[in-house]
């Protein structure tokens, strides 16, 4: 027999969603006690376990619950324990868990994944970075957001008061391109081993586009992204930070004379600034006493902003920058995220742990010799996803069942537990047929 | 906020945009207009 949903069901279920607020404006994925189960089955963590809290909000979010968005999302299982990373690397990130989504500047979680994890799960990493198109890029930036919206309750015009926020918040996550890149990537330069896979968060305000396709010296190049990381708008505070995600194109430029990453961040950090009088004119060439962010000097709170130079820089360090390639390689065009706050130090990289995925197949398989050898004695053994990873266990008697041959529940129990121990499911419940 | 700390009923007073551009003697007009909202809120009027 084949089941068959009818696809008003469907609508209706989607509609429910739509009603109740659980969504960022796009249809969700309706999401059944089964699907749950697959996500929570490649998790190597118990679905109880907090994986992202605001305090000030005095709530926080579970394994289970940051699957149920995972898959509300459109992710698929297999791309949850990349989610879960990303969680783990906005704690550590800090800005989030303090209430940056609810400012209104608008901030939106910027996703860098490296590793073998970006082709296992096809996350895109090369043209359309910031694009559509892209199944896992598009449903893991989202499963963040709709977390947000559904768990913490950081919906727009309630407790997210962004001005205008950026279309970030719908998702931004991309895979640095690590095959086209003349550089080491972002992990393996901080520690990882290359065949791990990591997330690393940061918080973005924007993202900007450089165009520079003329030039093949890497000083030209270096002056363009300065001016682009020290525009004036982007100051609010004393000092700013960014992300250079920079083409396949550009890295060559610079890696061709010889310059590192790191090269890059030197040389962006002395460049990246604006003279007093530049600054003066925006009226950003001081700073705030009790809040350090800039105004103009003769206003009553004003105090100066500690960099006598003539020349400001926006940096605080080189650190302050982090720099990966992505991209398609076919054309002089980067870009700057802006992200939040001043930054240096060691970025939130995390690793991605993974379990092996076990489908609904690999259990039938793991169940199949004990299913043959009920069915030699006339019974039927049908199995069932009951809560979370438990696995309900129920079998039917045929007609010419041998009611001596069944084995007591305790030793059932023992066996379904035997044949489920290479998998990530544990048994549930067990019916077994009464005793005539 | 306030329904999320436990307060679903609490009063207070708006300020009308932009606050952070204001002179010192606008912000002081702004209190002005603050006051008897401030004070009704407080029991005092």
């Amino acid at each position: 027999m084949t089941a068959t949903v009818d696809s008003a069901d469907v609508r209706q279920a989607i509609e429910y969603y739509e009603e109740r607020g659980w969504t960022d404006g796009l249809p969700v994925v309706p999401v059944t006690e089964s699907y749950l189960a697959e996500f929570l089955a490649v998790s190597t963590r118990h679905p109880q376990d907090i994986v992202f809290a605001m305090p000030h909000l005095d709530r926080h979010c579970t394994v289970r619950v940051a699957a149920i968005n995972a898959a509300l999302a459109g992710c698929r299982p297999e791309y949850f324990p990349v989610v879960l990373a990303a969680w783990e690397s906005l704690t550590a990130e800090g800005y989030v868990p303090k209430g940056i989504w609810q400012s209104t500047t608008g901030s939106a979680p910027l996703l860098v994944v490296n590793g073998p994890v970006r082709n296992e799960i096809g996350l895109n990493s090369q043209g359309n970075i910031f694009g559509s198109g892209f199944r896992a890029n598009a449903t893991i930036g989202r499963a963040l957001r709709l977390t947000a919206i559904n768990c913490f309750g950081l919906a727009p015009h309630h407790l997210d008061q962004a001005t205008q926020a950026t279309p970030a918040k719908y998702a931004a996550c991309i895979g640095e391109n690590e095959e086209e890149s003349p550089w080491p990537a972002l992990h393996t330069e901080h520690g990882f081993d290359a065949h791990e896979s990591t997330v690393t968060a940061m918080s973005v305000r924007s993202v900007i586009h450089i165009e520079a396709r003329h030039t093949s010296v890497p000083e030209q190049l270096g002056l363009d992204l300065a001016g682009t990381v020290s525009r004036t708008g982007a100051l609010v505070h004393e000092t700013i930070s960014a992300c250079l995600v920079l083409s396949p194109e550009h890295a060559h430029v610079f890696a061709r004379a010889g310059w590192s990453k790191a090269d890059v961040r030197q040389f962006v950090y002395e460049h990246a600034g604006r003279t007093r009088a530049e600054l003066a004119a925006v009226g950003k060439d001081a700073i705030s006493r009790s809040t350090r962010w800039r105004l103009p000097a003769d206003h009553p709170e004003a105090m100066p902003d500690g960099r006598p130079d003539e020349f400001v820089r926006v940096l605080n360090s080189p650190e302050a920058l982090l720099t990966v390639v992505a991209g398609a390689n076919n054309a002089g065009v980067s870009a700057v995220a802006e992200t939040f706050g001043p930054r240096g130090g060691r970025p939130p990289i995390t690793r991605i742990e993974r379990k092996a995925t076990m489908t609904t197949e690999q259990i039938d398989a793991a169940l199949q010799s004990l299913r043959d050898m009920l069915q030699a004695d006339g019974y039927v053994l049908d199995w069932s996803i009951e809560d979370g990873n438990l696995v309900a266990i129920r079998v039917v008697p045929g007609s010419d069942a041998c009611a001596e041959c069944l084995v007591p529940p305790e030793l059932m129990r023992g066996i379904v537990t035997r044949e489920l121990s290479e998998t990530p499911y544990q048994v549930g419940s067990i019916t077994l047929p009464a005793k005539s | 906020m306030a329904a999320v700390y436990g307060f679903p009923g609490y009063e207070f007073a708006l300020v009308p945009h932009p606050i952070a551009s204001l002179s010192l003697d606008e912000i002081r007009q702004r209190a002005r207009e603050l006051l008897p909202d401030l004070s009704r809120i407080l029991g005092l009027t």
